[in-house]
């Protein structure tokens, strides 16, 4: 009886030693689209923070953050700005102090995300530019791509140009998008017109230094 | 956008008013000093949403009193004095002292005279703000983990200083300025204005439609044709459209946003800016400015009316959740009012002096006495404990600050129920000793900030999460009382002026506590596990705070099968059990120290040297007394 | 036998056992700091033994549990006394017994995986967390019917054999964490869909989820003679590869699993508290489709899973994309023993209970 006991026990313990091989599986993937026109573009994120009282949430947020395809991205912090941590889809928020208060941001989504023109349509509405037909594709027609120091395409979206009030307190923007293999990435610079304007060097200045973390 | 109907009318005008461009709103200047009123009760139950939570302006004022100073109050005076003067007359409170810096080396680097009280003003910070805000660039680069406690501290300093400059601007929009004067009698009175030339953005805003109409049918094209005073009602416009852009994402978020299902608050001049049109906002707006009026003007009875008013007017706003927060703001005062953690502390504190005092001069009143302190400071802190409750309609323990209170409240019951039994001191000890030093560490996690904050997303209303703590807690409790026992056991065990009949009823009582201890934890383990797998699907992750419980777990199985075993005696029981409260501390807030970062200015550094003190003394204690052990048995 | 027995049964095993124990999770503890919650659970809690400084040999907490649990049954059997007066000792000692087998049974029986839809957006597979698969199906069909092969341990000169379709892919080179790049020195001809020319091996990254394995592969059997492709994990396409014309599509991607349901995400909510970013609530209304083709709808929340089987689905994380849709990531736990804990920790509390109430009696007897 003993015996049969120590014998059961020592099987059980050689038996978790083996390690499961691997296999060739056959299975039926089902998937039900979401919408046809929007893309799925983005990876789990703002994984629940667990408590800090319980502390346990460090397992399942490392888990989490695990299936984070994370930003291959890096840049340089333009001198006057102040850097704060993303969260939610931004990677970065950066902000200037006040006068020249400004609100600028580096976003990535996945594929084309909505395409080019149509971001900038959305923009130009979002800060109450009235253009007429003509002079909207006068505008998307001036954009050029130009390229950053590592060889990015990128392109500079400068909305204080087509704004017509002179106002310097008219709440405006610049923006510049750049188009990665599998992802769009936004930088959007807001705040009021004067501060823009003020703020276009480091704009640039942050734009042209972004560069995949990894290439060499 | 849309929200911003007020401004959307105007901006068409703008096109035409470069010659009229205002300048930036500067900063009032008044120079009289305000009379201020005497009483500031009813400011003081105002309500304001912050960090979540709907509290009174008199807990807001500690608040933020603490984050910026380290103290609730500025000058021996209430906090809730302050922080009117804050925010209706901003530039009485500008020489204040109440920037808390520690490091001598950030005045320095910013170039002012280092404080030897280690308090600033905002005069004195606002000349070197432009070399902090280059510091705290420099510091919010670095990853928080890796952030040195200077680091932690300019950030904090340069959030401080912009959320107080935030609160200078509050009430600005009550003050007559240049901006809005009317030079014109006959505009004057077309708006229905008192006969003066002074006003101020509210005067106006409250015209704008008026104004808005006087313009209809002016050529904008053909500006320059106008005369001087047909120029004014444009003038007044632009400026309040500037001062409108000029003034937004403030703090002192106390007035309730028009829709009643949505529960954003919007301080008063976002509320201006963004809903403007509805007539319960500009009730309230103008209330404001009414409070701000009497404030300067020192009328008491007409400050309290208006503060009543508004808030009978924010209240009647209110969806049923919201109502029932507000209802609790009377406990809340009470609570703030009444300090009870202070006092239990410092009655537990004096019943400790008793008994000491009662080896001078054992005579039996002063163990009445101490008993009755003991008592006492374990009801205060009762009631101090069902009024958080109260307030926060939640279960009593949900953070760090919690836990040290409701570990301290259930091992000085436990004392308690020692005392009733033996009368012998010991219960009296444990009360007072763990009542005085939890809530003095309690006291300490304090004075980080608000202890009553919201919770996250995993926390909220869980019935296994409150079982799991409370059980835990008490198994916390369960242990101290069993280490400080294990203290009294070993000294008695020396000492010869103790029976040998003594000494088996302090044994009996540290196993009890031990047991108890063993028992709660483990259960508590168990409780968390179960929440885990409600939660995350797993029973059992190796997370620091799960092996901080198994390690107090494991720790007491040891010392008590090496006891059953006989591989120690009752005397390594009684050291072991002082080594469990090492354990505890560690599984308790030693693991939080590991995530730096999460709650850590300052203070932190602290609790780890704390944590690393006690253990050295406990060391150094045991090592005394086995070489008292030692010599005593050699010369037996 | 019985003596064997009683010195494995020895109280000094247990408190030994106990102290390594104490020391591993302490020291567990303390190196999660530094490596992580993934490497530190291998090398303290999940390991055999490990060495310190590559020479010292330590156990690990496996092979102490497992100690443990021999000495915890030769306890059962020769120290333990069986009487009523020891019922709650002995209940105690059984449920801690338990403990150790539900240990077992869930360590070697469950298996973690999440799944992110969006809003109207359903699947029946969940995706691993750092386990990763080759997978091939042909394009176009009805039911997209796919082949894996688990590739964590490839090694090259391996042949992956799909007969079902002819088709057969040979390991050349294989990288567990790698990047990669569009240039490459040297001209030659590899087909891949991102227009991925070369990879560089890294190390091994501590977050295991933070790794992204590629490798080189040549197809045998395809229309275009020595095919060779480039997989890699990091990338958002997949290569794909003609045979009689017809196309089949190839994949390195993470582990999928099989859940015995499709399950379509209809709605996701999320509160926060006012004023601040910080959540107060969240939670997904889905859809489960069972084989059959019942449709239930079930709310998923914080702290409310939903049971199926041997499935427990939980609410984990979400995302908002930039037009505003919203994606829920629920975490997918396979659990086999899932009662097991509760079962054994009811038990040691009945045994702690039982053991209470006969002391408070005998303390009683003796006044």
């Amino acid at each position: 009886m003993k015996n049969i006991l120590i014998v059961v026990v020592l099987a059980v313990c050689l038996m978790s030693c083996n390690n499961r091989s691997e296999e060739n599986r056959s299975y039926e993937e089902i998937h039900i689209e979401a919408s046809k026109q929007v893309k799925k573009n983005s990876e789990p994120q703002g994984s629940m923070k667990g408590s800090a009282k319980k502390g346990s949430s460090k397992g399942s947020e490392q888990i989490m953050k695990g299936t984070v395809t994370t930003s291959p991205v890096s840049w340089v912090v333009p001198s006057v700005w102040l850097e704060t941590k993303g969260s939610g889809m931004r990677l970065v928020t950066f902000k200037a102090e006040p006068p020249n208060s400004i609100d600028c941001s580096i976003i990535s989504l996945g594929g084309i995300a909505g395409g080019f023109e149509a971001n900038v349509i959305r923009w130009i509405g979002q800060i109450n530019i009235q253009l007429t037909g003509e002079e909207q594709k006068k505008f998307l027609g001036s954009l050029k791509e130009e390229k950053t120091t590592t060889g990015l395409p990128v392109t500079v979206v400068d909305f204080t140009d087509i704004q017509k009030e002179k106002n310097d307190m008219t709440p405006s923007m610049m923006a510049a998008i750049i188009q990665l293999e599998g992802k769009t990435l936004f930088i959007k610079m807001t705040g009021d017109k004067s501060a823009i304007v003020n703020n276009k060097g480091s704009f640039k200045e942050l734009v042209y230094s972004i560069s995949l973390l990894k290439s060499k | 956008m849309k929200k911003k109907i007020l401004l959307g009318m105007i901006a068409v005008l703008l096109s035409f008013t470069s010659l009229v461009l205002a300048e930036v709103p500067c900063p009032l200047e008044r120079k009289d000093q305000p009379r201020k009123v005497s009483s500031l009760e009813s400011f003081k139950s105002l309500s304001v949403l912050h960090d979540g939570r709907i509290k009174p302006l008199d807990t807001y004022a500690r608040n933020i009193l603490l984050q910026f100073s380290g103290k609730r109050s500025f000058n021996r005076k209430p906090a809730i004095e302050w922080l009117a003067a804050l925010v209706f007359a901003p530039e009485t409170t500008w020489d204040d002292k109440i920037f808390l810096i520690n490091n001598p080396g950030i005045p320095m680097a910013i170039g002012i005279q280092v404080d030897q009280k280690r308090q600033y003003s905002f005069s004195q910070l606002q000349s070197g703000f432009e070399k902090i805000t280059e510091l705290a660039r420099a510091a919010s680069k670095v990853d928080d983990k890796d952030k040195s406690i200077v680091q932690h501290e300019v950030l904090r300093l340069y959030y401080n200083v912009l959320f107080y400059s935030n609160h200078t601007n509050l009430t600005s929009f009550a003050f007559p300025h240049p901006d809005f004067q009317i030079s014109s009698k006959d505009l004057v009175s077309k708006l229905d204005l008192p006969k003066q030339t002074g006003f101020s953005f509210l005067d106006i805003a409250l015209k704008a439609s008026l104004l808005q109409k006087m313009m209809e049918g002016v050529d904008i094209n053909q500006a320059e044709t106008l005369t001087e005073e047909d120029r004014i009602p444009f003038r007044l416009l632009n400026n309040l459209y500037q001062w409108s852009t000029y003034f937004n994402d403030l703090p002192f978020t106390v007035i309730p946003n028009i829709n009643k299902e949505d529960e954003v608050w919007l301080s008063p001049w976002d509320a201006i800016n963004n809903e403007f049109y509805d007539d319960n906002i500009r009730t309230e707006a103008r209330l404001w400015r009414d409070l701000t009026v009497y404030y300067w003007n020192g009328s008491q009875a007409d400050f309290d009316t208006t503060a009543s008013d508004l808030q009978s007017s924010v209240r009647s706003r209110l969806s049923k959740k919201e109502w029932k927060t507000v209802n609790q703001t009377s406990y809340e005062i009470f609570y703030n009012k009444g300090n009870f953690f202070l006092w239990a502390k410092l009655l537990y504190g004096f019943a400790f002096l008793v008994f000491l005092f009662s080896f001078l001069i054992p005579k039996p009143f002063l163990h009445s006495l101490a008993f009755s302190l003991v008592s006492f400071g374990f009801i205060l802190n009762v009631i101090a404990q069902a009024l958080r409750i109260a307030i926060l309609m939640r279960a009593p323990v949900t953070n760090l600050f919690e836990t040290f209170v409701f570990v301290g409240l259930t091992s000085v019951l436990i004392g308690i129920i020692i005392e009733l039994k033996h009368k012998k001191w010991l219960g009296i000890l444990v009360s007072s000793v763990c009542g005085f030093l939890f809530l003095m560490i309690a006291g300490k996690y304090a004075a980080e900030g608000d202890t009553m904050r919201m919770l996250m997303a995993v926390l909220n209303s869980n019935f296994w999460l409150a079982t799991h703590v409370i059980t835990i807690s008490i198994g916390y409790a369960g242990c101290c009382v069993a280490g400080i026992i294990g203290h009294m056991y070993l000294i008695q065990y020396l000492s010869s002026s103790f029976k040998k009949k003594d000494l088996e009823s302090t044994y009996r009582n540290l196993m009890g506590a031990l047991n108890l201890g063993l028992m709660m934890t483990f259960l508590g383990t168990i409780l968390g596990g179960i929440w885990a797998d409600q939660s995350w699907g797993r029973f059992w992750g190796w997370d620091p705070k799960e092996n901080g419980a198994l390690l107090i777990i494991i720790w007491t199985a040891i010392i008590l099968h090496a006891k059953a075993g006989r591989l120690i005696g009752s005397f390594g029981l009684a050291v072991g059990s002082i080594l469990n409260v090492i354990v505890v501390m560690w599984a308790w807030f030693g693991v939080n120290l590991l995530n730096i970062g999460l709650h850590s200015y300052g203070f932190t550094s602290g609790v780890a040297k704390g944590l690393i003190g006690y253990a050295l003394i406990e060391i150094i204690f045991l090592i005394g007394v086995f070489i008292k052990l030692k010599t005593s048995k050699n010369r037996r | 036998m019985i003596r064997i027995i009683k010195n494995l049964a020895s109280l000094k095993i247990t408190v030994t056992c106990l102290s390594f124990l104490f020391i591993l999770t302490l020291w567990g503890t303390l190196d999660q700091a530094q490596n992580g919650l993934y490497l530190a659970q291998e090398k303290f809690f999940n390991s055999l033994f490990f060495m310190i400084k590559g020479v010292i040999p330590f156990p690990g907490a496996r092979s102490v549990l497992w100690v443990l649990f021999i000495n915890l049954i030769c306890a059962a059997r020769v120290r333990l006394i069986y009487q009523w007066k020891q019922a709650g000792i002995i209940i105690t000692h059984i449920g801690l017994l338990l403990f150790f087998i539900s240990a077992f049974v869930i360590f070697h029986g469950s298996l973690e995986s999440n799944i992110t839809l969006a809003e109207q957006e359903g699947s029946n597979l969940s995706t691993a967390y750092h386990k990763w698969e080759l997978s091939l199906w042909k394009l176009g069909e009805e039911k997209k019917q796919v082949l894996a092969f688990d590739s964590d341990h490839f090694q090259s000169g391996q042949k992956l054999d799909f007969p079902k379709y002819g088709l057969s892919i040979g390991v050349k080179k294989y990288l567990r964490n790698c990047e990669a790049y569009r240039t490459s020195d040297v001209e030659e001809h590899i087909h891949n869909a991102s227009g991925i020319k070369r990879l560089e091996s890294i190390d091994i990254n501590t977050e295991p989820g933070r790794n992204f394995p590629g490798g080189i592969f040549e197809v045998y059997g395809a229309d275009e003679k020595d095919l060779k492709i480039i997989l890699y994990g990091g990338e958002g396409k997949a290569t794909a590869i003609q045979k009689n014309g017809v196309p089949y599509v190839v994949r390195l991607r993470r582990k999928r699993y099989i859940l015995p349901f499709v399950i379509k995400l209809k709605d996701f909510r999320k509160e926060t508290h006012p004023n601040t970013q910080m959540a107060r609530s969240y939670e997904s209304l889905v859809d489960i489709i069972s084989p059959e083709g019942i449709t239930r709808e079930v709310l998923i929340s914080m702290n409310k899973p939903l049971r199926y089987k041997d499935f427990t689905l939980y609410q984990s994380s979400y995302a908002i994309g930039q037009e505003g849709q919203e994606f829920s990531t629920l975490s997918v736990v396979k659990n086999a023993g899932r009662l097991l804990p509760y079962i054994s920790s009811l038990t040691v509390c009945v045994g702690l209970l039982i053991h209470l109430i006969l002391m408070g009696f005998k303390k009683k007897r003796r006044k």
